[in-house]
């Protein structure tokens, strides 16, 4: 199966001199197309660190990010930004939504700024499947927390990119909420073959994976 | 130590950052608020002083006054100190320098600032007191007590008589007076001597005259008692003087009360909305910790508390701070311009009051604290309500807190979200602080364009312009009532007129001269005017624009001024010396003329702006040829290749001087007394303005940097979702577009609607010579630059510090 994903001896240390905190240590790791892979560990092992140098987000000490055999870590910030916009959903705990857009405006926030004519029946069959429809017009800070992942996850869909990055999408969320979140999620990535990288502390979620890698100390300690 | 008080000290140490931010906004708030009073103050002590040691200290001049009348006047209540003079004969030095023998009493001498340097004044007879330069000029050796013989002409019979010789006993010299400064040195004579050179009848002094202290609470009560007291005494209008000056240097204007409240206004809303941005933006991102000490069980009032006292800490430190750095520039300014003004301050400081300039420093730091403590007051005012409404549930809610009190609202989603509808959006729902940042720095915009607008009034070129016609003018030298030189009478001066066809020709071929245009002149009596004699210009056909583009009110084609029966008049001197002259008024006219008396009718068909230097009425040349068939040019204005061509002036200088009947004036020489006039108002001006172009700057700087911190998170998620760096930079340079060129547009129209009633104003009361209405078009392009260079330096800085930081740090920030 095609590698989507892959580090390479992948380093990103904080601090200085004696007081350098190793988030990620020699990483390697591949992550399959379609797959849903989890990214396991206890708070402050590295897991966040490493989602974001797989999406480009920061940028490692060492190593590389290779994505679809394109090494990102080349890129200058204009061409990684264009590239996530096009390759890349993003998915975080705290929703990270403009707050002064509209639920359909920060869904289409990433086709607005490739300059994407909106297909606008794509987007209300997102704003559907999302169960978003009535809230449309709504700003964020009106939503509740389960509607604000959904919204979250309609804009990482969007553009419908290859390979989707969450990082404890539901964290803050009830169980409830989580499950729906979760369903909807593997549905759509199974709909549209993308790749599923998703951070989380949740066994139960963990399980639905296809993949677990538990880190540690900024380690990959094991696979599942 | 009270709970709240420790918490509060604690957040400021805690909150060290933010509340350097806001101290640095604090200090420019009293900086500039101290700045701004200090330097009116001083330069106003410092003008005022000049005033008072070179200007006449009376309040009042009435002329034409009896003996009998002046001690009638004297005994008003509202006459203090008073004083009469009379001008009793003159000796001509040169074309343009003249000796004027005066008799004056003491009180009218210290008004009038004669004063002494050697000996005493003249008691009787022929004494004489003079200044030595006038001596030196005229060839004489003069000292206390000797003797000096004088040809002089004395002002009798309506004339200026034949010269006679008089000897003299010198008794003191009065102190010199720099002659180029002054067309006239004075010399002081006795009583005696003005009762025997002109007769009783003929005796109409000058009465000058102080208000008591105690009777002027301001400047506008002073001037209506000087004009009330002449009405009283059937004293007319244009035998009335005030003393202006000498008023505005000594008591409350309240016009000027108003132009430092205006301005300190403007501060206030610039030092309120800098504030206010960096401390809402602050509170809202505290909302949190607000909500966690609420449930901790602490009231909403002692949450405001909390807020108020950590603004009014950071006063009490940054407000004194800022005091004393206006108070060192001040210093430091002062120092430099007394080094580069050099001696002419060292009589002026004489009459500085350091005393009241002390205790009005004194009073300006305590109302630049003040005023810093209710700016930092109206900025918090807002935050501290927002604390006050903070429940315990937003302890515990998700951080989105931050922005929850900003949008709420549902609204109508678009289809396309680009770069142009996230800068919509973001100012949109800042719509609020957005129009008071463009207010506040249109205002400050259109102050500077108001004040811009008399400084490129007083362009000093204009002035030149306004007492010189061309680059060399040569008028001719036409006297009236002159028994010692009949010869310029101006029938004479006609009847030999040196501007032949020959001599235009020879002007013409001197070396450098492009063009040359005559202009005619009759001097007449005009009926409904002050009597005397006035002198109507008659314009050639070829130089029609001059008259036709000028008019500023009425209408008249320059053919129906050919007819004779029209005129134009200058709306200066219809204002100031024809009683108020306007389109529609009728004038009878008389004139003498090769022997023959003619009297015309005429209307005044328009009022236009003309050079000062010209006589005020216009018509066209071809309208005097029923009057005289002869040649009536009286004005050569003569345009060089260039401005000033030395070679071109010695020449020209070279023919007055061959005719005692010609002066010649040139522009660079009017150009350069305009200059040196200008030159400190300008001075002063364009420190004002830099002052308030710093507000300007410190708003704008604030706005765009505290736009760019609140949105730190905002802008790392629209990244994180592919914004790239050409967008952001996008972003945020059409942001700051907005808010330049919604400033510019209203400094421009705003500026443009308030500059024009302001040089009205300023030409109404021939404030340094505002003559001609110039749009400030260079304070719009300073602005513009200023504005458009510092948009450009922001958005590169601040997204440079944007991009410094990694995306998912920003995304993590949370204040």
């Amino acid at each position: 199966m095609e590698t989507v994903v892959k580090a390479e001896d992948l380093v990103k240390h904080y601090g200085a001199g004696g007081n350098i905190t190793k988030a990620v240590d020699h990483v390697n790791l591949e992550i399959k197309r379609g797959k849903f892979t989890a990214i396991m560990g206890r708070s402050g092992s590295g897991k966040s660190t490493l989602l974001h140098l797989l999406g480009g987000l920061d940028r490692p000490g060492s190593g590389k990010v290779y994505i679809e055999g394109q090494d990102i870590s080349k890129f200058n910030s204009n061409e990684l930004a264009k590239f996530r916009r096009e390759k890349i959903g993003f998915i975080f705990q705290d929703y990270n939504l403009v707050p002064s857009l509209t639920v359909w405006e920060n869904i289409i926030l990433p086709l607005g700024l490739s300059n994407i004519v909106t297909d606008v029946n794509k987007i209300t069959n997102l704003l559907d499947k999302t169960g978003l429809s009535d809230k449309k017009d709504a700003m964020p800070d009106t939503l509740s927390g389960g509607q604000k992942q959904r919204c979250a996850i309609a804009r990482a869909l969007a553009t419908e990119p290859a390979i989707i990055l969450a990082d404890e999408p539901t964290g803050n969320l009830d169980s409830q909420t989580e499950a729906g979140i979760m369903g909807l999620l593997k549905q759509s990535v199974e709909e549209y073959n993308q790749t599923l990288v998703m951070i989380t502390h949740d066994e139960g979620i963990a399980h639905m994976a296809d993949i677990i890698y538990f880190i540690e100390d900024g380690k990959v300690v094991d696979k599942e | 130590m009270n709970m709240l008080r420790l918490l509060a000290r604690q957040n400021m140490k805690y909150y060290k950052k933010r509340n350097i931010l806001i101290g640095i906004a604090v200090f420019l708030t009293s900086f500039l608020v101290f700045a701004i009073l200090s330097v009116g103050v001083v330069f106003q002590h410092e003008q005022y002083a000049a005033i008072n040691a070179y200007n006449p200290s009376w309040h009042g001049k009435y002329t034409g006054i009896t003996e009998d009348m002046a001690a009638k006047i004297a005994s008003n209540d509202n006459v203090g100190m008073w004083g009469i003079y009379k001008d009793i004969a003159f000796t001509e030095i040169s074309k343009r320098k003249k000796v004027v023998y005066s008799y004056a009493d003491g009180n009218a001498l210290d008004m009038m600032r004669i004063s002494l340097d050697k000996g005493r004044m003249p008691e009787s007879g022929n004494e004489i007191a003079l200044d030595p330069g006038a001596a030196e000029r005229l060839g004489k050796t003069v000292e206390v007590g000797g003797r000096i013989t004088l040809p002089y002409q004395v002002y009798r019979n309506g004339k200026k008589d034949y010269i006679q010789e008089g000897e003299f006993i010198v008794t003191g010299l009065l102190k010199a007076v720099d002659s180029d400064i002054k067309e006239y040195y004075q010399a002081v004579v006795s009583k005696e001597l003005l009762e025997k050179e002109v007769p009783p009848e003929q005796v109409f002094y000058q009465f000058l005259f102080r208000i008591p202290e105690d009777k002027i609470p301001s400047t506008d009560v002073a001037r209506d008692i000087i004009e009330n007291m002449a009405k009283e005494y059937g004293i007319h209008e244009d035998s009335v003087k005030v003393n202006s000056y000498n008023l505005a240097a000594n008591y409350a204007d309240p016009d000027m009360y108003m132009i430092i409240f205006v301005i300190i206004c403007i501060v206030i809303l610039a030092g309120s909305i800098t504030i206010y941005s960096i401390y809402y933006i602050g509170t809202i991102e505290r909302i949190k910790e607000y909500g966690r000490l609420k449930a901790a069980g602490m009231t909403a009032k002692e949450l405001k508390k909390i807020v108020l006292w950590e603004g009014t800490g950071i006063v009490k430190k940054a407000a004194p701070a800022g005091i004393v750095a206006g108070i060192i520039i001040e210093v430091a300014g002062i120092i430099i311009l007394h080094s580069i003004t050099g001696d002419w301050l060292k009589e002026t400081r004489e009459y500085i009051s350091y005393s009241s300039l002390i205790i009005s420093h004194i009073g300006i730091m305590a109302l630049a604290y003040v005023i810093t403590y209710i700016t930092m007051y109206i900025s918090i005012r807002k935050p501290v309500r927002l604390v006050g409404k903070i429940t315990e549930m937003e302890a515990i809610s998700c951080h989105s807190a931050t922005n929850n009190r900003i949008n709420n609202k549902k609204k109508k989603s678009v289809n396309k979200v680009n770069i142009s509808h996230l800068v919509k959006n973001n100012l949109a729902s800042n719509k609020k602080r957005s129009i008071a940042t463009i207010l506040a720095m249109s205002a400050t915009g259109i102050l500077v364009m108001v004040m811009s607008t008399v400084i490129s009034c007083t362009d000093s070129r204009l002035e030149a312009d306004d007492m010189c016609h061309g680059h060399y003018m040569l008028r001719q030298r036409v006297e009236f009532n002159n028994e010692e030189h009949k010869e310029r009478e101006w029938q004479n001066v006609v009847s030999k007129n040196p501007f032949t066809k020959d001599f235009l020709k020879k002007i013409k071929e001197l070396g450098g001269v492009e063009d040359v245009q005559c202009f005619d002149s009759i001097y007449t009596e005009i009926k409904e005017l002050y009597s005397g004699k006035y002198e109507i210009m008659g314009v050639p056909e070829e130089n029609k624009s001059f008259i036709i583009d000028n008019i500023i009110e009425g209408s008249v084609s320059y053919e129906e001024l050919e007819s004779g029966d029209k005129l134009v008049v200058d709306s200066r001197a219809a204002k100031w010396w024809f009683g108020g002259l306007k389109p529609g008024d009728k004038i009878t006219y008389t004139t003498e003329i090769d022997g023959k008396v003619i009297e015309k009718q005429a209307e005044i068909a328009a009022t236009g702006d003309f050079p000062i230097i010209f006589p005020g009425f216009y018509t066209a040349s071809k309208s005097f040829k029923d009057i005289s068939s002869g040649n009536l040019c009286s004005v050569l204005s003569i345009w060089g290749e260039e401005e000033y061509n030395k070679e071109l002036a010695d020449k020209l200088f070279a023919i007055e001087e061959e005719d005692p009947l010609l002066m010649l004036s040139t522009w660079q020489e009017q150009y350069e007394i305009a200059e040196s006039n200008t030159l400190s108002f300008t001075v002063f001006l364009s420190i004002f303005l830099g002052i308030l172009g710093l507000i300007c700057v410190m708003n704008m700087v604030n706005t765009m940097i505290s736009s760019v911190q609140r949105r730190k998170r905002e802008i790392g998620m629209m990244q994180a979702v592919g914004m790239t760096d050409r967008q952001l930079f996008k972003m945020l340079q059409t942001e700051g577009g907005f808010y330049i060129f919604g400033t510019l547009f209203i400094t421009i129209a705003g500026g443009g609607l308030m500059s024009y009633p302001v040089y009205r104003l300023a030409k109404e009361y021939g404030i340094l010579g505002v003559h001609k209405y110039q749009f400030p078009f260079g304070a719009v392009f300073v602005i513009s630059c200023i504005l458009v260079v510092l948009e450009v330096i922001l958005v590169a800085v601040m997204s440079h510090s944007v991009k410094k930081e990694a995306i998912i740090d920003r995304i993590r920030f949370n204040g």
